[in-house]
Formats: structure tokens, sequence, C-alpha cells
């Protein structure tokens, strides 16, 4: 009977969040974006407010009490009502769903009827993720002590802890944590990433790609999701971070576009350690898009950009270095003669039955660097390719096994936006040839 | 031509690849009962699994929260299944109110205060037999 309960508490808390989040709608809302991409910003920008009172409370020593939460939400929720500049337009609810939706919505579903068996759950539930949110729940807050023991560096102690806190507060409502109620914020996420791509293949302005595309998307997201094991992992928040990013990225910048992206930026500073050095790119590129297009540093776009990320990063990396979380594990001297062991095992990770062959998607990155409508995402999506090769090329583990282990999943973090991305090149290179 | 040809032949190829990943996960499901996985592989409801969470409920009952308790079990038959490692980490899953380290840790003749015997015939002097629990045995450890 716990399950019910707990599966009403999690979509609840997703609905506060995003509801704290449209408190911000003035700030992050461009004319004509779409109701479903406007939850998407709310919703990321919700959670980066709860993740910011719960850092809050754990640097106080305030433990996280059910009733001391809907206190701090409500006062949040109020508080931010005179945050923004200026109301934001009526949200346009969308009134073309098509095949493409259909498709999309029952890969999602079915999805999440395999997610909530937990027999699609990621291992990284039990040995990460999830261990994380039980500990917290009990805990009443992040457990500095606990990853700090030595023999918990198994546990990625460095890690942002924005997953386990949602999976802790959502249980800390009902009381118990529920591994099966848990694996919703996947697909919570998975629905965030569909209604983002929607709003950035409406760029495309072809409907038949829009749709083709979105039907690609979902299917592509949920099969990888099922064969790879996937359910409850945290790459969702990434994917979802990185398509939350791409209306933006896809349009001239303007000020909501950067607060959309620096959202996105720090949404994914939150989620993996990966994400900070993806919000570092994705600002990165948006800022100097604005440089390249203005012919100068816009001081305060800078600030729109970064401030989400910083704030999610200060205090993460001081509780990082003051626990002395850091692992060693994650850096070390760059050796090119791994790279003789690096491409079998990229080729092989490529080649993971659980892609189908897709992950060759992720190949679309640098290969849209030359669509300049395009060219920022593609951007974004090679440099943290690159970067991910890098850290393949400096840390200081057994390299096979670490490309083996991770490559085919972190790939997932850029697939979805690409496949965006490419239909809107598509579309664009049938429009130039129509001209 | 090409604007639908390659989205279209793309869309297909996800949607066997989806019917594929569905059937395979449905098809898995309905075997879990007899899955010869290891440690590594578990999923919930595979018996392996059934019969580690049996031992652990026992060992709840037991132990006060918070205690530093040291996980024992076989290692496999290779050394790449790492079946000791991945076993002390469901442990420690399922026991989130504990301090769970393996027995291997260079930590744990300094910290343990129980060893969870999950099969591995361990016999060390400092060990005091407390109870003999459903599929494992718990240990007290006497102090240095």
């Amino acid at each position: 009977m716990i399950a019910p309960i707990a599966m009403t508490a999690v979509l609840a808390l997703a609905v506060v969040l995003a509801v704290l989040g449209s408190r911000f709608s003035g700030a992050l809302v461009h004319t004509g974006d779409s109701a479903p991409h406007r939850c998407v910003v709310y919703g990321l920008a919700g959670a980066l407010v709860v993740h910011l009172l719960l850092t809050m409370l754990d640097a106080l020593g305030i433990s996280w009490h059910p009733l001391l939460l809907v206190l701090l939400l409500a006062a949040a929720i109020g508080l931010a009502h005179f945050v923004p500049p200026r109301p934001a337009e009526p949200a346009r609810l969308p009134s073309d769903l098509g095949w493409g939706d259909a498709l999309a919505l029952f890969a999602l579903l079915v999805f999440t009827c395999t997610a909530l068996t937990l027999w699609t759950m990621t291992p990284d539930f039990i040995y990460h993720w999830g261990i994380k949110g039980s500990r917290f729940f009990l805990h009443r807050g992040v457990d500095y002590a606990w990853l700090a023991r030595p023999w918990n560096w198994v546990l990625h102690p460095d890690y942002p802890n924005l997953l386990p806190e949602l999976f802790a507060t959502s249980a800390i409502f009902v009381g118990k944590f529920e591994p099966h109620a848990q694996m919703l914020w996947t697909s919570i996420f998975f629905l965030l990433m569909l209604a983002s791509a929607r709003e950035g293949l409406r760029a495309a302005g072809d409907r038949w790609a829009g749709q083709a595309a979105l039907a690609i998307l979902g299917l592509t997201s949920a099969l990888f999701g099922m064969g790879h094991l996937m359910a409850g992992a945290a790459d969702w928040l990434m994917a979802a971070a990185f398509l939350a990013a791409v209306p933006a990225l896809l349009r001239p910048p303007d000020r909501a576009g950067d607060w959309q992206i620096g959202v996105a930026a720090g949404f994914a500073a939150a989620s993996k350690i990966e994400g900070a050095p993806f919000a570092l790119i994705l600002a990165g590129t948006q800022l100097l898009r604005r440089m390249i297009a203005e012919r100068r540093l816009d001081w305060r776009a800078a600030v729109r950009l970064s401030l989400p990320a910083a704030a999610v990063g200060a205090p993460w990396l001081l509780r990082v270095f003051r626990h002395h979380l850091f692992l060693g594990s994650n850096s070390g001297p760059f050796d090119l003669s791994r790279a003789d062991v690096i491409l079998p095992a990229l080729a092989e990770a490529l080649a993971d039955p659980a892609w189908h062959g897709l992950s060759l998607l992720v190949l679309l990155g640098p290969a849209l660097l030359f669509v300049r409508r395009v060219r920022p995402v593609a951007a974004v999506a090679t440099l943290q390719l690159l970067f991910y090769l890098y850290v393949y090329f400096t840390a200081p583990v057994e390299t096979r096994y670490y490309v083996l282990t991770s490559f085919a999943r972190l790939i997932f973090h850029l697939i979805p936006a690409l496949i965006v991305a490419g239909a809107v090149a598509l579309a664009e290179r049938r429009r130039d040839r129509s001209i | 031509m090409l604007r639908k040809a390659i989205p279209g032949l793309l869309l297909l190829w996800c949607t066997l690849s989806f019917s594929v990943e569905m059937s395979t996960a449905l098809a898995e499901w309905d075997q879990r009962a007899t899955s010869p996985r290891g440690p590594r592989s578990w999923r919930f409801g595979n018996p392996q699994l059934d019969r580690l969470t049996t031992c652990l409920d026992d060992v709840r009952g037991q132990v006060p929260p918070g205690s530093v308790l040291v996980f024992a079990s076989p290692s496999g038959q290779e050394a790449t299944e790492r079946a000791a490692f991945f076993r002390t980490r469901w442990a420690a899953y399922l026991l989130p109110e504990h301090e769970i380290l393996p027995i291997d840790d260079p930590a744990a003749p300094q910290v343990a205060e129980y060893v969870i015997d999950y099969r591995a015939g361990l016999d060390l002097p400092r060990l005091e037999l407390l109870a003999q629990l459903r599929g494992c045995r718990l240990f007290k450890v006497r102090p240095l």
C-alpha cells in the first residue's frame, strides 16, 4: 500500500518544484515558449531552488523535518512571487499533437512500466544514487560523515547530490524509502526531455520531420533505458538539462534564453560531476554567441548564465574539499599512449547491444558543426564528448574497464539533443534547397 | 525525398529495436525466478537476492542502528566477477541504517563491531557467534 502513496508523493513534489520555478516566469520565459517547455524550465529552476534550500539546511546543521520542508517550500513559493521583474505572457498549450507525440509517449509509458517493476533499474541505484537517497532519508540530510568514511569511496562521495536529495525528500514526506516510487523520477525527466525536444523541433518548421524526430527520440531513450538498465540513473538529468537548453541555443541570444541556459547549466552541475564541465561549456557557448553577435562582453548576460551554476557549484566544492571527498581517481596526467587501449574500447562501447547501433548518432556532434543553424548545439555536444575522452586519457584507473563501463551511458547525455539538432539541420537543408 | 527517407528509415530501425528491448525485458522478467545471475547482475526478483534480503532482515533485528558491520561472502569462481564486492554493495544498500564494509577492507579489523558471514565459512579468533540466521551467521567482534 505504501508504493502508491510514495508515488503520489514523488508526483506531488515534482508539481511543487514546477510551481516554485513558475514564480520566476518573468525572467525565465521567452515570448512564444509553449506551456510544456515552460514546465521544463520551471521544473529545473524549482529543483535548483530546493537543492539550494537543502544545502543551506545542511550547512546550518538543521535536519530535513517534513514539516520544516513544507514550510520552507511554501515560504519559497511566496517569497519568489516578488522576484519576477515582469509577468510572463499566458502559456500556450500545444494544440498540434501528432503521431510522433503519440509514439514518444507510448515509449515513455512502456519504459515506465518496466522501471516501476525495478527490472530495468540501473545497478548504480544500488551502488550510488539509491543508497545515497536512502541514507539521506534516514539521516534527514546529506550525511557527509558517512560519505567521508574511507570504505565509502565506492559511492562516489564527491558527486553532487541533487538526485539523492529528490529521492530522500519525496521519501521523507511518506516516511519510507520506496525504490519503486523513486523510479518515477526517471519517467518525469524523460517527459521533460520530450517536452523540450518538442519545443526545439518547432524551430525546424517542418511538422513531419519534427514528429519523426520526437518519435525517434522517445523510442531511442526508452529502448536504451530498458536495454542498458537506466531507470533511477542520474544520466537522465544530464540529458534533460541539455535538451532544456536546446531551444535557447537554436534562436538568437536573448535575456530569457540566457536564464534558461543558466538554469540548465546549474541543474547539470547539481546532477553529476561531469555536469560541472558541461555547465561551463553550455554557459560559455551562449556567452560566445552573444560576444560574436554584439561584439562586446555583456556582463549582465554573463551573470545570468553563470549565477545558477555558481550558486550550486560553490557550496558543492566547499563541502567536497572540507570533507576530503574528492577521489584521486578523477584526475591524473594526460597519457597519450593510452590511445591504444581507449580507441578499441570506444569502438566496443559504441557497439553496445543496448544501443542497437544508434550510439553512432553521437557522431552528429562534429558533423553538425558545419550547419550554421545548429552549430551551438553541436559545439556543446562535441566539447562535452571531448571532455569525456580527455578523462579517459587522464584518470588513473584501469582504462579499458573504465571506458567499457561508462562510455555507452555518457553519450546518452548528448544523443537526445543531437537528434533534435539533426532534425532541425535536415529541415534547414530542405528549406535552403527550396529557396 | 532525402528529407523523409533518412528519418523514416531511422524511425523504422528505432521501432524495431524498441520492440526487441521491450520483449527482452518482458521475457527476462518472466524468467526472473530462475535466473542464474551473479551478484554483479542481480535484480530485484532474483531468488539469489531474495536469499540475501532474508538474511539481512534477520540481521536488522539483532543489531542496533548505526553499527559498523563487516560483510563476508565467497569470491566468485573468476576474480573478474568480484562477487564478494558486489554482494557487499547490495548489503550496504539493503541496510542503509548501518555502516557496511567488506571484510578485506584495511579498516575492518579496527572498526568492525559485527560480522555477517554470508556462506563464507569464517573461523576467526575475535569472532563470537551471536546468532545463526536464515542463510547467514552473525558474529560479535571482540575488541582488540
